[in-house]
């Protein structure tokens, strides 16, 4: 639910209607008028609606396509005498495109008391010299998330042996890399002067500095978010040398995390930091104002000698008294470019993300976010196959492989809602009883949703390790250098890695000094001075290659030729040789299949999903085809398009008590899909509702209502209600989601 | 003394008119009626309002600035209902607020915030009356007023306690237009009216207002060598924001 602005009044049974209005941000039209200013155009007829699918929720478990975009209309009255139209001048002159935003008032013009009903973009535009109005088809498809999405990549998981690697990201971190790239920021967008951010949303990878070995030890959730959970340990490259003057802002939940600077060790908990030398703590500062689970706290650092100054702040407002921490000698050194992300000490329950180093103090750190990303609980190596797709389908083909949904709220914000909690695992933000509220309650039941096999098709990876023995790819075609100078080629590899192996010459090396690979180790490069490789071989040193990703699946490779004629990459058969090889070989494997019910040739109605590259290990697709097998075990009922009594800040993905006092219903439901449409004498508000399951969230809150804590206890309750039989106790089961 | 009048801004003159003039706001109200029964009622913010005005056995000249100004001549035409601004010249949304209820001549409405402010259209060598009701401390500001040119004057709590009338009266020599600022919480009840200060408060749905006028629809009477005489019927009907300049 939106947050209703400040004097919006109470729910009555007598409602004033608010008035609408549309504003184009930096449009000339429609001009001034009376109170509403430029720009800004009071609405006679609205209408917005959004469906949310994906999820397998019920009504959808064979049609999730993901896709969840709102969509609206509004006219509103042609100023008198000087209609609004293509061919006017000035501020009368339309325009289509452009981005605007609808909201309901009762405070006049001006969004700071408004409720937003959604942002959009104007598509077709229409009127007429007869008509009185100017009619708007508005679009919510997100515009700055349809352009082609490149995600920036390093894995950084340490190969130090022969194991396999632990799953380095958590699906979340691509939508919140998507996210971030597009504008819509869960952790603070990077700040100017910044010469570390990590944001640790489900992944290592840094904004500015780099991250350059990670031992992961897990993601973990707080307000279902992905943090740096116990056990992790991050080690990163400063994009300068640590100022005299700084700032560390993070967000924390639980115990906190350790941001380690030379000696110096900054530790972040729930309610204060410490400064440490080693394990002694030499000066403390708490928080002013603590509440929420996550915080956002920043901490302001001066070194004068061997002491350092703290004070920290949670939010834009007052700091705390200043501590000093004096070490015997200097924390770091004048030149000291490196600091190390730490949760591995106790207490345990630690939990960080958010890491911003910075010079100078900016206040973009307290905007409210603009994202809320859940963790996935789909761990993974790599994300795999998203090159030529748009950033909005990014993130909509994994809400829709992780059971989850994404959407935008009418406010603004990116949302991405994680399996466990679309099975509505929330608490109801509002009971809603359908003879007092509903116009109608009419349910629907569809045979096809049930489905007697379940199958669910995942790719684990293939994961390789050697002495830079894995090849990742070789040349095909002859490169040919020019003297002097320098070509890039870019290398589409399978899968991805983390360390690219040195190149070294095919052959071995002619100064005995120098280490010798064996053959089939290392990248490597062979060149001759004529293309079939005939003439004198050249010097060891006549060739450079350096190689860095591009991407998760792409190489970028410069080779400099440093003689002073042309050369070609070819052995001395005249082959083209450009060998590039790595310890890490990390590619999607063999996609493996799960399956509950009955086998292939026995089903009746079997349902499949792929959940292709975005789940690649065992445990979660486990889960997702549990929660499948659970949603397709017997048909859910829908309520579609019920009229309600209207409410503007209910949104897509609440989650609702649903009761009806004619039919017997007590149950959760979510709210799938949401229109509104309204003009001069009022509007209205049509609901689609999902039916949700018992969830062991009911039982667990039941069992804590009762003070139930031993099963002696519940058996006693049980006996005491005369639940005596199985039957009995499943109809007590089913009605638990509705006692409240 | 004419109960109209109509013209544009800074030009308004006197409409005489018949007796039995109406005036209907319409409020438009939707509802639900849900399954077991229960009405919820939305209803508008406002009620624009639609007067039926006429006058018999009258000549030409009577009509031809309702006439130039429906033929679109005359730009934006204002109405002054000399019996509504002597009620309350305010919208009744612009009287009271959300704030912690206030009694106003007995009736309790929401307080307004400090800050609000409410423009009205006054017309020279009448005298009209700022008031609103509060709690507040006798010879303390409630609120301000600004008339043009640039006069400011306060209006200040009356001697007692308890929530009571706090008026203050002006005359203007000019046309113009007259700011009221509620300076201090705990006031509502916001009234600007023609006349003195009485102790009552009345809602309003905003006067003088803009108008849009139908062609006068003209009944033949009498038509003579020199003259003719006419009975005239004119809808005017109240158009835009009320409150706003």
């Amino acid at each position: 639910m939106q947050e209703k602005p400040a004097g919006w009044p109470l729910e009555g049974d007598v409602e004033t209607l608010p008035e609408i209005f549309l504003e184009l941000h930096g449009s000339q039209w429609p001009p001034a008028r009376g109170d509403v200013p430029q720009g800004t155009a009071e609405v006679g007829s609205w209408s917005v609606s959004q469906q949310l699918t994906g999820s397998a929720l019920p009504g959808q478990v064979r049609a999730a396509s993901g896709h969840s975009i709102p969509s609206g209309s509004v006219s509103f009255a042609q100023p008198e005498g000087a209609p609004l139209t293509p061919w006017a001048r000035g501020p009368l002159n339309l325009g289509p495109g452009g981005a605007c935003t609808l909201y309901a008032s009762h405070d006049g013009v001006g969004q700071a008391h408004g409720l937003r009903l959604g942002g959009f973009h104007l598509a077709p535009i229409a009127g007429s010299s007869l008509s009185t109005t100017v009619d708007l088809e508005l679009d919510g498809d997100p515009i700055r998330m349809q352009k082609p999405f490149t995600l920036r990549w390093r894995y950084n998981t340490k190969a130090s042996s022969f194991a396999e690697p632990p799953f380095e990201l958590d699906a979340s971190w691509v939508i919140d890399q998507v996210a971030r790239s597009t504008g819509y920021y869960q952790t603070p967008a990077l700040v100017t002067s910044a010469f570390l951010s990590v944001p640790l949303c489900g992944g290592t990878m840094a904004d500015r500095g780099s991250t350059i070995t990670a031992t992961v030890a897990g993601w973990v959730a707080a307000e279902h978010q992905a943090g740096l959970g116990p056990g992790s340990s991050i080690d990163a490259s400063l994009s300068t040398v640590v100022p005299n003057k700084f700032h560390i802002s993070c967000d924390v939940a639980g115990a906190g995390g350790r941001i380690i600077i030379g000696g110096a060790v900054f530790d972040f908990s729930s309610t204060k930091l410490d400064v440490r030398s080693g394990i002694t703590t030499l000066a403390s500062a708490a928080y002013p104002v603590a509440s929420g689970t996550i915080r956002r706290v920043q901490a302001e650092v001066t070194r004068t000698g061997n002491n350092l100054a703290v004070r920290v702040r949670c939010g834009s407002g007052a700091w705390s008294a200043a501590a000093t921490a004096a070490f015997g000698s200097a924390p770091w050194g004048s030149r000291t470019d490196t600091a190390t992300i730490d949760t591995t000490l106790s207490p345990t329950g630690r939990w960080i993300r958010g890491i911003q180093l910075h010079a100078a103090d900016d206040p973009r750190i307290w905007i409210p976010p603009k994202a809320q990303i859940d963790m996935s609980y789909s761990p993974i190596h790599a994300a795999f196959g998203i090159e030529k797709v748009t950033a909005w389908e990014v993130v909509q083909d994994i809400a829709a492989k992780t059971m989850g949904a994404a959407w935008m709220t009418p406010g603004g914000v990116l949302v991405y809602r994680n399996g466990e909690r679309m099975r509505g695992t929330d608490a109801p933000v509002e009971t809603i009883e359908a003879l007092d509220k509903l116009e109608d309650l009419a349910w629907v039941i569809d045979p096809g949703e049930i489905a007697d096999r379940v199958e669910l098709t995942y790719t684990p990876t293939d994961v390789e390790t050697s002495y830079g023995m894995s090849t990742l790819w070789e040349s095909t075609e002859t490169i040919r250098i020019p003297a002097r100078k320098t070509v890039t080629v870019y290398a589409d590899i399978n899968g991805t890695t983390n360390v690219l192996s040195p190149f070294v010459p095919l052959w071995p090396p002619t100064d005995p000094s120098v280490t010798k690979y064996a053959d089939g180790r290392m990248s490597r490069w062979a060149a001759a001075t004529s293309p079939d490789g005939s003439g004198a071989r050249p010097a060891d040193n006549a060739i450079r290659v350096s190689a860095v990703m591009a991407g998760v699946s792409r190489v970028k490779i410069s080779i400099t030729n440093a003689t002073g004629g042309t050369l070609w990459l070819v052995d001395g058969t005249g082959s083209p040789c450009l060998i590039l090889r790595t310890g890490l070989h990390i590619a999607p494997g063999e996609p493996e299949t799960i399956s509950h019910g009955p086998a292939v040739e026995d089903a009746l109605n079997p349902i499949s999903l792929d959940a292709g590259a975005w789940v690649q290990d065992a445990d979660a697709a486990q889960r997702i085809l549990d929660w499948l097998v659970g949603q397709t075990s017997t048909a859910k009922a829908v309520i579609n398009s019920v009229r309600v009594k209207p409410d503007l800040s209910r949104e897509i993905g609440d989650v609702i008590r649903l009761t009806d006092g004619h039919t017997g219903l007590r149950t959760e439901a979510i709210i799938s899909g949401i229109s509104l449409a309204g003009d001069s004498t009022g509007y209205t508000q049509h609901l689609d509702l999902a039916l949700l399951d018992v969830a062991y969230q009911d039982f667990d809150a039941w069992l804590e209502r009762e003070s139930i804590t031993t099963f002696a206890a519940f058996d006693t309750w049980l006996a005491a209600n005369n639940i005596t039989t199985f039957e009995d106790f499943d109809q007590w089961a089913i009605d638990l989601g509705g006692t409240w | 003394m004419a109960a109209f009048l109509f013209g544009p801004l800074g030009g308004m003159v006197p409409l005489k008119v018949s007796r039995g003039v109406t005036d209907s706001p319409a409020r438009t109200m939707s509802e639900l009626v849900t399954s077991g029964g229960v009405r919820y009622v939305q209803r508008g913010r406002r009620a624009p309002r639609t007067w039926q005005v006429g006058r018999a056995y009258e000549g030409p000249g009577w009509a031809a600035l309702l006439a130039d100004a429906a033929h679109g001549l005359l730009g934006q035409c204002w109405l002054y209902d000399v019996a509504a601004a002597r009620e309350n010249m305010v919208p009744a949304e612009k009287s009271a607020g959300v704030g912690l209820p206030v009694l106003v001549d007995g009736r309790p409405m929401g307080a307004l915030p400090v800050g609000h402010a409410v423009t009205v259209q006054v017309l020279a060598g009448r005298t009209y009356t700022v008031s609103l009701w509060s709690a507040a401390a006798a010879g303390s500001t409630v609120a301000s007023f600004l008339r043009s040119p640039n006069l400011l004057a306060l209006v200040k709590a009356p001697p007692g306690t308890g929530s009571r009338s706090c008026a203050a009266s002006f005359t203007p020599l000019a046309d113009g237009v007259v700011t009221v600022t509620v300076s201090a919480g705990g006031a509502s009840g916001l009234r600007v009216h023609e006349g003195g200060p009485d102790g009552r408060f009345f809602s309003g749905h905003g006067t003088p207002c803009k108008v849009a006028v139908q062609d006068p629809q003209r009944t033949l009477e009498l038509v003579v060598d020199r003259e003719t005489r006419s009975a005239y019927q004119v809808t005017l009907m109240e158009v835009g924001k009320p409150g706003t300049v």
